[in-house]
């Protein structure tokens, strides 16, 4: 038994010292297997062992909450891998520089619509045009399904029962969700950035910044509304919290500002890809929140981002509610 | 692993926050030369006393490019008319004309369906307006503010420069100031230069501005960052992939 | 374990809504102890068996897995491998990687993770499968994966539902034979099932569950010998026929019911007694001096004494 020595607290393995060693038994192998361990590793699994060793009777210690929370993001990051749709999802980015460089009049038509100006900021935004949607789409797509698909497959039925809290089972995978979906979108930024590299040599490193961190919240507050729709639905879904949040919401709160001529509600985190689009000097998104996205306030970027991270932890708090009280 | 990957994320997070905000707020009295009009370029073959036009190019992508062809235009004297010229031109001789105007017209090749079957046409699409009217970059939050001192077209006409802000016309002449809630490229326009051949090419202005920013960040460096974050996340996605070593 | 106790079940109920599944359930075992779980559909085996690991939270009710609250799933589970409700690894995994994947779960390192997998995996006959993915398999074949993972982190206790249904015979056999050998290795064996010749088979001791409550519990040999109404019937065959004084005699033993001949040879006897007496009843049929052909013992089973308390209800 192998013993890590790790920080203290949540960090600390339960070490069970008080269980005396139980007999060791030595069980009639067949012929075929003595042989193959005589050649150094225990029956090919690449380490040395003898057979008695193999066979003692050992105890294990379960690791901390935060190891286990890993492991299960881990198994989650696996599952992503064997998913064909991570990988369209993740090379939708790489369309940004095909386009704009196989077909410059892509870059002509951006320009009669204000993104090709002499700043590259602004062609950034324009290469970036699509990321509200996206951010509703790839977050609905990797994140809404994560949790029913556990119940309908029944391999909750597998994970649960296991000496592991339900917490690191929900924020296990939600985390996987959440760094897949940062992935997709850091990719997008750099493929973004590298595309104006080609007019342009410098940018306002406050400003990407600013729209980076409004991304990366976009993405936490996104993805984190889907995974929780989908803690209550049985079979989940990825068009419902899609659209929620990048139609039924925003158009709701277009109606609303319309009419009483006040942008408070922008501040809402379905604005967070509009106001990541806006910093940059965007003036127009392929959203519905394209309608506010010149009303917005930029000023108080740093107030979207609070209430972006608050409504993650809102729909967190709520989805692990729903999952910890859920009877199998 | 999970120590170092939190190592990792920790410095890369840095890098991003801690990137040096260099912004350049130019605040001093300011001249420019920004081009009005596109330029359109023919080329003409006198031919046996016949003028026949040969091809047709109009400057619309920099600038630069189109205040380099009037340069050349002025200096080569290649703005004159063939009927103009008649006296000096000889059989064979090619003639490039320049011209400016505001408003261009472009043919787009269409398919037509006939009685016969389809037929190559082409289509008019008209005015698509001068698509870069000068601008100064402006941040969220910032306030700027701008007064032209002067402006005169290269035919040395004073022009006059507006900006429309929620409907109401303001003049330049006098000093405008706003703060901005948006970022954005702060643009202004210029009264309608005379059409034809005789239009403004380009328009002078000397200015006084504050509030506005000039970039200054490498944008390879960010873009270095960003794809650093993508790899690892997609190292961590190829890892987790990865099958069990005793199991192969 | 303290006491000896490896599962504690006191007072266990569950309802839903208006609806109870089960009621005042209590039970208890003992570590190294093989207990089976039987009933009739519905009766409350599975709910039972969901509240113990943690898979729904009882209505009231305590739950202790060696000595630990279930509410403490993390430690009370520590030592536990289940399989309950048909559970499914994930379709895309290998057998490799499911187990890579509990091992880690369970605080196992590389090492260990890769000998122990092998060991498993050879047991339940998938060491040539450990690296195809699972979507591929039969369903005999993933719940084989399912029991791999259980016995993976060699746990004290062993939690199981209906681990057979769905075999092939060969299946069936196998992972009896699988059942069996945890016997030799001290461990203790909790086992939900339909299939009555598997708890006599590996079960010491048996709960009955109808109707959400337990109708009996104990000992499977001493269960069956108590159940009143069943009794057994030996069938004597003989050389020579029987006489009516020895006849007579056996009658007059504690225990026996009734004694007829069936045939010149053949006499049958109608008991029920205690073992003791059993004993008694068959040194006096050897004592008529008749000459013993065969001796045949058919009745009180765990069958007829699952239908007698499951007929009683209806």
């Amino acid at each position: 038994m192998s013993l890590k020595s790790g920080f203290k607290g949540v960090f600390d393995p339960k070490i069970s010292e008080d269980r005396p060693p139980a007999p060791v038994e030595k069980t009639p192998e067949p012929k075929e297997f003595q042989e193959r361990e005589e050649s150094g590793t225990w029956r090919d699994t690449g380490y040395s062992a003898t057979d008695e060793e193999a066979h003692r009777d050992v105890k294990y210690s379960i690791k901390s909450p935060l190891h286990q929370t890993f492991a299960v993001f881990m198994v989650q990051m696996k599952l992503f891998s064997k998913m064909k749709w991570t990988y369209i999802l993740l090379f939708t980015a790489l369309l940004i520089p095909i386009i704009a460089f196989a077909a410059p009049d892509f870059i002509e038509i951006m320009s009669n619509f204000g993104y090709g100006g002499d700043y590259s900021t602004t062609r950034i935004a324009g290469l970036l045009f699509f990321l509200p949607l996206m951010l509703g789409l790839m977050t609905s797509i990797m994140c809404g399904t994560q949790m029913p698909s556990e119940f309908k497959e029944r391999t909750a039925y597998m994970n649960i029962p296991m000496p592991m809290s339900r917490a690191s089972f929900f924020f296990g995978k939600y985390l996987a969700g959440f760094v897949m979906c940062l992935g997709i979108f850091m990719f997008a930024y750099s493929m973004a950035v590298a595309t104006a590299l080609k007019d342009y040599d410098t940018i306002f490193p406050d400003l990407v910044t600013s729209s980076l961190l409004l991304t990366v919240v976009g993405v936490l507050a996104y993805s984190a509304t889907a995974y929780c729709i989908g803690c209550f639905t049985k079979k989940g879904s990825s068009i419902f919290p899609f659209a929620l949040m990048s139609f039924i919401i925003p158009l709701i709160v277009v109606i609303v500002c319309s009419q009483t001529d006040d942008y408070t509600l922008t501040l809402l985190p379905m604005f967070l890809g509009e106001a990541a689009l806006g910093i940059l000097g965007g003036t127009m998104s392929g959203s519905a929140g394209m309608v506010v996205l010149g009303s917005m306030d930029l000023t108080a970027t740093w107030l979207m981002i609070v209430i972006g991270i608050a409504w993650t932890v809102g729909f967190l708090l709520l989805g692990y509610f729903q999952t910890q009280r859920r009877e199998m | 692993m999970t120590r170092t990957m939190t190592i990792m994320a920790v410095i890369l997070m840095a890098a991003v926050a801690l990137v040096p905000i260099v912004a350049d707020d130019s605040d001093a009295k300011d001249s420019a030369r920004f081009c009005d009009s596109y330029i359109l370029s023919t080329t003409y073959k006198w031919i046996d006393g016949t003028v026949v036009r040969d091809d047709c190019l109009y400057y619309k992508t920099s600038n630069t490019e189109a205040i380099d062809a009037f340069e050349k235009c002025i200096k080569d004297r290649e703005g004159t008319l063939p009927e103009d010229d008649s006296r000096t031109l000889k059989a064979g001789d090619i003639v490039r004309i320049y011209y400016a105007t505001k408003d261009i017209s472009v043919n787009v090749p269409i398919s037509v369906k006939t009685p016969e079957g389809y037929e190559d046409r082409s289509q008019i699409i008209s005015s698509m307006e001068m698509p870069y009217p000068p601008g100064l970059f402006v941040k969220a939050g910032d306030t700027f503010s701008i007064r032209i001192d002067k402006a005169v077209d290269n035919y040395g006409k004073d022009v006059m420069c507006y900006v429309v802000d929620n409907g109401t016309v303001y003049d330049l002449s006098e000093t405008y100031t706003k703060t901005m809630k948006t970022t954005s490229e702060f643009t202004f326009e210029t009264d309608s230069p005379s059409g034809g051949c005789n239009g403004r090419f380009y328009v002078d202005i000397q200015y006084d501005s504050s509030g506005f920013s000039e970039p200054s960040g490498s944008a390879a460096l960010f873009a270095g960052i960003c794809a650093a974050v993508t790899i690892a996340i997609f190292c961590i996605l190829a890892y987790a992939g990865l099958k069990p070593k005793w199991s192969k | 374990m303290e006491g000896g106790t490896a599962i504690e079940v006191e007072n266990l109920t569950k309802n839903y809504g208006d609806f109870t599944a089960i009621s005042d359930i209590n039970l208890t075992v003992k570590k190294g102890e093989f207990m089976g779980l039987v009933g009739p559909n519905g009766a409350g085996k599975s709910t039972t068996l969901k509240a113990i690991t943690g898979l729904l939270k009882p209505t009231s009710g305590t739950i202790r897995i060696s000595g630990v609250d279930i509410k403490d799933h993390r430690h009370a589970m520590e030592n536990v491998g289940c399989v309950i409700e048909t559970p499914e690894p994930y379709p895309s995994f290998t057998p490799g990687e499911i187990l890579e994947y509990i091992g880690r779960m369970y605080g196992m390192d590389k090492r260990e993770i890769s000998i122990r997998a092998r060991d498993v995996l050879e047991e339940v006959k998938m060491w040539d499968w450990r690296n195809k993915p699972i979507s591929g398999f039969s369903k005999g074949m993933r719940q084989r994966v399912v029991l791999a993972q259980a016995l993976l982190p060699n746990p004290e206790i062993i939690i199981l539902d209906e681990p057979t249904s769905g075999l092939d015979p060969r299946g069936m056999v196998e992972t009896r034979r699988v059942l069996q050998n945890l016997k030799t290795k001290d461990r203790t064996l909790l086992i939900s099932t339909h299939i009555l010749s598997e708890v006599s088979e590996l079960c010491g001791s048996v709960t009955m569950i109808r109707d959400g409550k337990v109708v009996a519990s104990g000992d499977v040999a001493e269960l069956v010998h108590r159940s009143a109404k069943s009794g057994i019937t030996l069938t004597v065959g003989t050389l020579k026929p029987v006489s009516e004084e020895s006849v007579a005699g056996i009658s007059g033993l504690e225990g026996v019911k009734g004694v007829e001949h069936k045939g010149e040879n053949t006499i049958v006897i109608e008991f029920a007694g205690t073992p003791e007496q059993q004993a008694l009843v068959t040194k006096a049929v050897f004592e008529t001096g008749a000459g013993i052909l065969s001796m045949n013992e058919r009745g009180a089973t765990l069958e007829s004494m699952y239908m007698e308390l499951t007929e009683e209800g209806q």
